[in-house]
């Protein structure tokens, strides 16, 4: 159940430019309820001049317990700094308190049959797919992360990612792994599989579903869930400005998603 | 809904208003006659805000004619009070007003939402799934407070004032321009404590004021209050 909660400022870390990862103490039920490819909405609007008015949507990159005595449960979020939404994130100090709500959403299904799961992130999608990437691990599941970005410098340093998961890198101008589309990559996976989980801008889903569409193996693939992104004024499914033409329907991407099934999504 | 929803409402403190959204005129009647005397039900709110399926797709709340012919058919349908939101999409708000009114509603409420659209240049689409969408909060509170105005000149129903209140300031502003309640709406997504905040602060407020109710300063800053018509 998602639940009104104080988040407190803990520390941000300049993982790469422009986005910082930002941990917050929050409250047990909360850490605990967070499923992989759930989202935490953080206010920051009114006490601050208003300004951005509506909270944001954040997706959880790790929900974790307190380690030891004195140390806080906690939220880790991936926070572009480089626009109006982070808000006081950007240079709040330790102890600051946010009003949140959380955790929320529809995320990622790791049916108990997946025993090799591939994941693919682009951008800021990382972070969702971190979470799903640990969850998997920690039931056993094998996980190869593709992880696709425009250069080198914007890939999440290899220190905040999962040590037991395969990883394979693509770059649009091919300054790390490999020269091109991370999707390039998909298809050499596609005998491995038996679940697919994504998180990147719509235009990688449509060259994910031409991948999974050439496939000529004996195969049947796997089911694919993506997250889409829009933006959201209330994360709760009452003001609809995040519904979604879908095949099955006008959805809320806060409450119905952010995760849907691949041949569900509408893709323009 | 109504076996599901309804029992919820009646252990709360506070009375619940349904809001209805119909394609027809005869959908709005049905509704409101489903919802009479239920337990839990307070009252109803018709959003004409919404297209008129019979009527070649033009908005209830957009034509004097039609506005008063739903809310005339709510009101013989239902002993509860009927109150008609009102869309600023409109050139004469205060013609629908009369109209509504006339036809019937114990109070009207406004403003809905302002039409908008917003385009994700990344995409190259519009932002939202249904194309356009409502615009809210304090960026149209100016237009509100303008509308309320000008139907609490026109009517004699209570009014009730909405459109981007994030604050006392904006309620009393409401209140002044003539609306006798305020709803909350984009600003409770901002603070959750939003409602009751106002709430307090304006207990506050007419204490420290020496007055001893909120009537005392609805539509203290309309001229045309009382003066029917004469805006």
């Amino acid at each position: 159940m998602p639940q009104q909660f104080t988040a407190t400022f803990i520390e941000r870390e300049e993982a790469l430019p422009r986005n910082a990862i930002v941990r917050l103490a929050a409250p047990r039920a909360v850490v605990d309820a967070a499923a992989p490819g759930q989202f935490v909405m953080l206010h920051q609007g009114l006490a601050a001049g208003r300004d951005p008015l509506l909270p944001r949507p954040f997706s959880i990159m790790r929900a974790t317990r307190a380690r030891g005595a004195g140390e806080p449960d906690s939220l880790e979020l991936l926070v572009f700094t480089g626009g109006r939404g982070a808000g006081r994130l950007v240079e709040a100090r330790p102890g600051e308190p946010f009003a949140a709500l959380g955790p929320l959403g529809s995320g990622y299904q790791l049916g108990g049959r997946v025993s090799r799961a591939l994941l693919l992130a682009v951008g800021h999608g990382i972070a969702p797919i971190v979470a799903l990437a640990e969850a998997a691990l920690a039931r056993g599941v094998a996980v190869t992360m593709l992880v696709g970005a425009n250069s080198a410098d914007q890939l999440l340093p290899l220190p905040y990612l999962p040590t037991d998961a395969e990883i394979a890198v693509a770059t649009a101008d091919g300054s790390r792994g490999h020269h091109g589309a991370v999707t390039d990559l998909v298809p050499e996976y596609l005998e491995w599989a038996d679940g697919i989980y994504a998180y990147a801008p719509e235009p990688v889903y449509v060259a994910l579903r031409e991948a999974l569409r050439a496939y000529r193996g004996a195969r049947t693939l796997p089911p694919v869930q993506v997250a889409i992104e829009r933006g959201m004024a209330c994360g709760v499914g009452v003001c609809l400005g995040c519904v979604v033409q879908t095949k099955g329907g006008l959805k809320t991407v806060c409450r119905d998603g952010p995760v849907f099934p691949l041949e569900q999504v509408v893709l323009d | 809904m109504i076996a599901k929803y309804p029992p919820i409402w009646a252990r709360w403190d506070v009375p619940v208003i349904v809001n209805l959204a119909g394609d027809t005129v005869g959908e709005f009647a049905e509704m409101a006659a489903m919802l009479d005397e239920v337990q839990g039900v307070a009252g109803v709110e018709l959003n004409v805000s919404c297209p008129n399926v019979e009527a070649g797709g033009m908005f209830f709340g957009c034509d004097p004619g039609l506005a008063a012919e739903v809310t005339a058919a709510v009101r013989a349908a239902t002993t509860l009070p009927v109150i008609v939101k009102l869309t600023p999409n409109v050139t004469d708000v205060a013609a629908v007003a009369r109209a509504v009114a006339d036809a019937g509603a114990d109070a009207l409420s406004l403003i809905n939402t302002l039409l908008g659209l917003a385009i994700d240049v990344r995409r190259r689409r519009p932002v939202l799934g249904n194309v356009t969408g409502g615009l809210s909060g304090p960026a149209v509170k100016p237009v509100a407070l303008r509308m309320v105005y000008q139907v609490a000149a026109a009517v004699d129903v209570p009014i009730i004032g909405l459109g981007g209140i994030t604050g006392l300031d904006d309620a009393l502003e409401f209140l002044m321009a003539g609306a006798s309640a305020v709803q909350v709406g984009t600003a409770t997504f901002a603070d959750l404590g939003m409602v009751t905040r106002i709430i307090d602060d304006l207990a506050a407020w007419l204490a420290r004021e020496g007055l001893t109710s909120v009537r005392e300063i609805v539509g203290v800053a309309n001229a045309g209050r009382g003066a029917r018509g004469a805006e």
